[in-house]
């Protein structure tokens, strides 16, 4: 999982300290060293203007990972929705295409149904975990993982019985 | 050795026996490549019958087939190819006999030139019920338990 500071977003964006506090207004965060807040990369993305865009990259850069590659947490959903509502263009394009492979490689490696019943909270929340995200927002081919190995594990992780119907908390 | 350095200079020494060579190493590399091997030179001359047709001109097929089919390549391609004939065919034991490990299954897989990965020994009741129960453990355990039981 990804995250980056406050101080990450304006050097990134160029933004001074009361626009990235306005930005991130609202947002979960977790505290670190020294108090600095925390946040998901995914929960920012969707928070950046499209003046903001062409400086991604360099957020990403900037960005901590904790290593965790597999489980996007508990509230997802929404959480994807959001970013995926985000996206532009090519970006879009890519997402469409993770799913699929990550469909395909689910339906090759189980001969059960078990984890298909889950399948539609699964592909929603693909796009939350770092390889899928850089892939799909950055285009980084080299990312992407071997769907065949991942697939499982990925689902494994994450599969439980979703509201997918759930509205956005106000 | 002995035998090897005399046909190597028989051949060399001998206009006829140099012809035959060629035309028979070419019949026994298309032999070999029927059997899914390559045999190079050194390989091909250790074997009698190939010595016997370039030296006597006598070439004796069944002979040198029965030859190549004894050597350790040739046997273990020969079971390379029935491992993935029964795997395809989903023979129970075969798909036991791959490694447990997903990662190490794949491997072995494609080093077989088979396109999907064989599923770990099980029927779709048992890969379901295995699921279902990893499915109560809490996260952190759950891709543990999927490694072992060769799920993940």
């Amino acid at each position: 999982m990804m995250t980056v500071c406050q101080d990450d977003l304006a050097r990134a964006l160029d933004l001074t300290r009361n626009t990235v506090t306005v930005r991130t207004r609202g947002l979960n965060y977790s505290p670190a060293t020294h108090g600095a807040r925390r946040y998901r990369l995914t929960d920012v993305l969707p928070r950046l203007r499209d003046r903001d865009r062409q400086h991604v990259p360099a957020l990403f850069d900037l960005a901590q990972d904790d290593q965790e590659e597999l489980f996007v947490g508990d509230d997802a959903v929404p959480r994807a929705r959001r970013l995926e509502l985000w996206l532009q263009g090519e970006q879009v394009e890519r997402l469409f295409e993770a799913r699929a492979a990550f469909t395909n490689a689910l339906a090759l490696s189980l001969q059960s149904s078990v984890l298909f019943e889950h399948l539609e909270g699964l592909r929603l929340k693909l796009v939350l975990t770092e390889p899928v995200l850089r892939w799909t927002v950055l285009g980084d081919a080299d990312a992407l993982p071997p769907f065949d190995l991942w697939a499982v594990p990925y689902a494994i992780t994450n599969a439980r019985y979703e509201n997918l119907t759930e509205k956005e908390a106000a | 050795m002995m035998a090897e350095d005399n046909f190597r200079d028989m051949v060399a020494a001998d206009s006829a026996c140099r012809a035959r060579w060629i035309a028979t190493r070419e019949h026994a590399q298309q032999a070999a490549a029927e059997l899914g091997v390559t045999l190079d030179d050194d390989a091909l001359i250790e074997l009698p019958s190939i010595r016997l047709a370039v030296l006597a001109d006598h070439m004796d097929r069944e002979r040198m087939l029965a030859e190549m089919n004894g050597l350790d390549v040739v046997q273990k391609q020969v079971r390379q190819q029935e491992l993935k004939a029964a795997l395809e065919n989903g023979d129970e034991e075969a798909l036991a006999s791959l490694p447990r490990d997903r990662a190490a299954r794949l491997s072995a897989a494609r080093k077989l030139g088979l396109s999907t990965i064989p599923p770990a020994a099980r029927s779709v009741e048992d890969e379901a019920t295995l699921l279902r129960r990893l499915m109560t453990l809490n996260r952190t355990e759950r891709l543990a338990r999927a490694r072992e039981w060769g799920l993940a």
